[in-house]
């Protein structure tokens, strides 16, 4: 079947449409193979993500702009190379008009044989996505910058990275591959997919989960200067390295950072790393 | 005359159907020995017993049973009972610290000593061929499935792909070298802290030292700058690490790998 590929550029002007009052625009787009693996990639410069599974068809996206942070906005001014020095310009006069709140959003969005791309490269808008998508979608979520990314319902991968803002994941079985750099990590497992390992990485958020009773798992924690808190039955000890050279009768133990726990017997990986936040898991 | 030749005697004559008597001594020897002459009555009835029937009846089979516990009972009057003594502990122990048993003793702890101490290195002990080129055959197949793990758009699937490499013994080149270039350039800071994990129950890492040296000064990612720079002064050459810290003494670094350099030179002092 000859693939089909939909591409939509909306440009959205607040004077033509008349949605919503925060210029909200709905999007449906039909899967090229209903029914089949699906994956949906998300890659935002300013904005918030949030993608929830649901148990049809098609891929649904709501998408709106708000206001980016006023330092966020020096930020990008400042960023801007300096106009070179030329002929003194007189500015066009200004009266009797008024300032037009700019609401415009460039996003685009791809579908090819059940892969579903979404990109949002403004960075002095802030774009807001919601999304539903099939329960079985694999994600690959990326925010530069902004706000949270927030995920519930998916049976499929996760990837996630956010610079700025958060991750929460509720209602998944991962994988999930989740990394942040000073901002939390949350997630629920209801259920746990074995084949293949868990990360979350945050190198100064919490990391925080969750972990349904039935999930056997093999939990790895990393931590360098926060603390531990585990509601898991198990004890957690520490993985060590014991070499035995022969040369000079020299031997060595290397006792290393990662401590390790069996969860229900043990199965695939969940790693957790951090290196100042707390790591916490519940049950 | 024994109770063999009596036996003898008796089976001869059964066996040519001899209807003769035995002689007075004979007679006298069977009348000194009741046993003896319950054993001749056995052997005549079993002699003629089984010739009279046909086939073996419930009758035959109730006759031989109480004839082989006659038999029985006879052979064993006629063995000397065993005697058991109770030994007191004085006696147990004179028996068993015996210079007998104590020789004993002392010649097989010598024997277990001595193929203790001498027994071949684990690396120096003969190697079953075969045995060898299965194991092989299994790491090289680990590697391919890593490899080809390794190379995959998700970035699970590639922690998956690590996890593997772990499994094989990280001597395959392609292996090794595709480990490093991701370690480079993947773009999930998981999947390098994972190679880099990897990498630190590899035998050496001195074939690679030329690649982990400059990713560790010139690296952007704290996480795995510190994870690198762990790496290299646990497995590293001196050269090496002598290298890795004069160069980041003199950078600017992240508070955190600064931090954790510190920590590392205070403790080269100490």
């Amino acid at each position: 079947m000859k693939p089909s590929i939909l591409a939509a550029v909306l440009f959205l002007l607040p004077a033509t449409l008349s949605f919503t009052s925060a210029a909200e625009q709905n999007y449906s787009l039909p899967l090229s193979k209903p029914g089949e693996a699906t994956s949906l990639i998300a890659e935002v410069h300013t904005g918030t993500v949030s993608v929830s599974g649901y148990d049809g068809e098609t891929i649904e996206i709501t998408a709106r702009v708000k206001d980016v942070d006023p330092e966020d906005m020096e930020k990008v001014k400042r960023s801007k190379p300096p106009r070179q020095a030329g002929p003194e310009k007189k500015a066009p006069s200004t009266e009797g008009l008024k300032a037009v709140k700019s609401r415009m959003m460039k996003l685009e969005i791809e579908e090819e044989d059940n892969e579903v791309y979404i990109t949002s490269q403004y960075s002095t808008q802030h774009v807001v996505l919601d999304i539903k998508v099939p329960r079985r979608a694999d994600l690959g979520i990326e925010v530069y910058k902004g706000g949270n990314i927030s995920i519930s319902n998916i049976s499929g991968s996760i990837e996630a990275s956010a610079y700025q803002g958060g991750i929460t994941a509720n209602k998944v079985s991962g994988p999930i591959v989740a990394e942040t750099y000073n901002t939390d990590i949350v997630v629920n497992f209801d259920s746990f997919n074995k084949e293949n390992p868990t990360s979350l990485t945050s190198h100064k958020g919490n990391i925080d989960i969750t972990l349904n009773k039935q999930v056997a798992a093999k939990v790895n924690v990393q931590s360098y200067q926060g603390e531990i808190y585990s509601g898991l039955d198990s004890e957690f000890v520490a993985i060590e390295n014991v070499e035995r050279s022969n040369e000079n009768g020299k031997q060595s133990i290397e006792i290393a950072s990662v401590m390790s726990t069996k969860v229900n017997g043990g199965g695939q990986d969940i790693t957790l790393t951090t290196y100042s936040g707390n790591v916490y898991i519940r049950k | 005359m024994t109770y063999q030749d009596v036996i003898d005697w008796q089976l001869e004559q059964l066996n040519y159907n001899s209807n003769a008597q035995p002689s007075p001594e004979m007679q006298d020897f069977i009348t000194a020995n009741p046993e003896l002459k319950q054993e001749l009555a056995f052997i005549k009835q079993f002699w003629n017993g089984p010739k009279q029937e046909q086939q073996p009846s419930q009758r035959l089979d109730t006759n031989f049973y109480n004839m082989l516990s006659q038999a029985q009972s006879v052979e064993a009057s006629r063995r000397p009972k065993p005697v058991t003594k109770v030994l007191s502990l004085q006696e147990w122990l004179k028996h068993w610290f015996s210079p007998k048993y104590m020789t004993q003793a002392a010649a097989l702890g010598f024997m277990f000593v001595l193929g203790f101490n001498f027994q071949p290195a684990p690396s120096q002990a003969p190697v079953d061929p075969g045995l060898q080129s299965l194991q092989q055959e299994v790491s090289s197949l680990t590697s391919m499935l890593a490899i080809s793990m390794l190379q995959k758009s998700s970035a699970a699937e590639r922690l998956t792909g690590v996890a593997y490499s772990q499994q094989s013994d990280l001597t395959n080149p392609e292996l090794m070298d595709t480990l490093m270039l991701m370690l480079g350039t993947d773009k999930s800071t998981s999947v390098r802290l994972a190679i880099l994990n990897t990498l630190n129950s590899a035998q050496s890492i001195s074939a690679y030292e030329d690649v982990l040296l400059p990713l560790a000064i010139n690296e952007k990612n704290a996480l795995v700058q510190i994870e690198l720079c762990r790496l290299l002064l646990n497995k590293g050459s001196n050269t090496a690490r002598n290298e890795l810290l004069t160069q980041l003494n003199s950078m600017k670094l992240d508070k955190d790998v600064k931090d954790f350099i510190n920590k590392i030179n205070a403790l080269s002092q100490v």
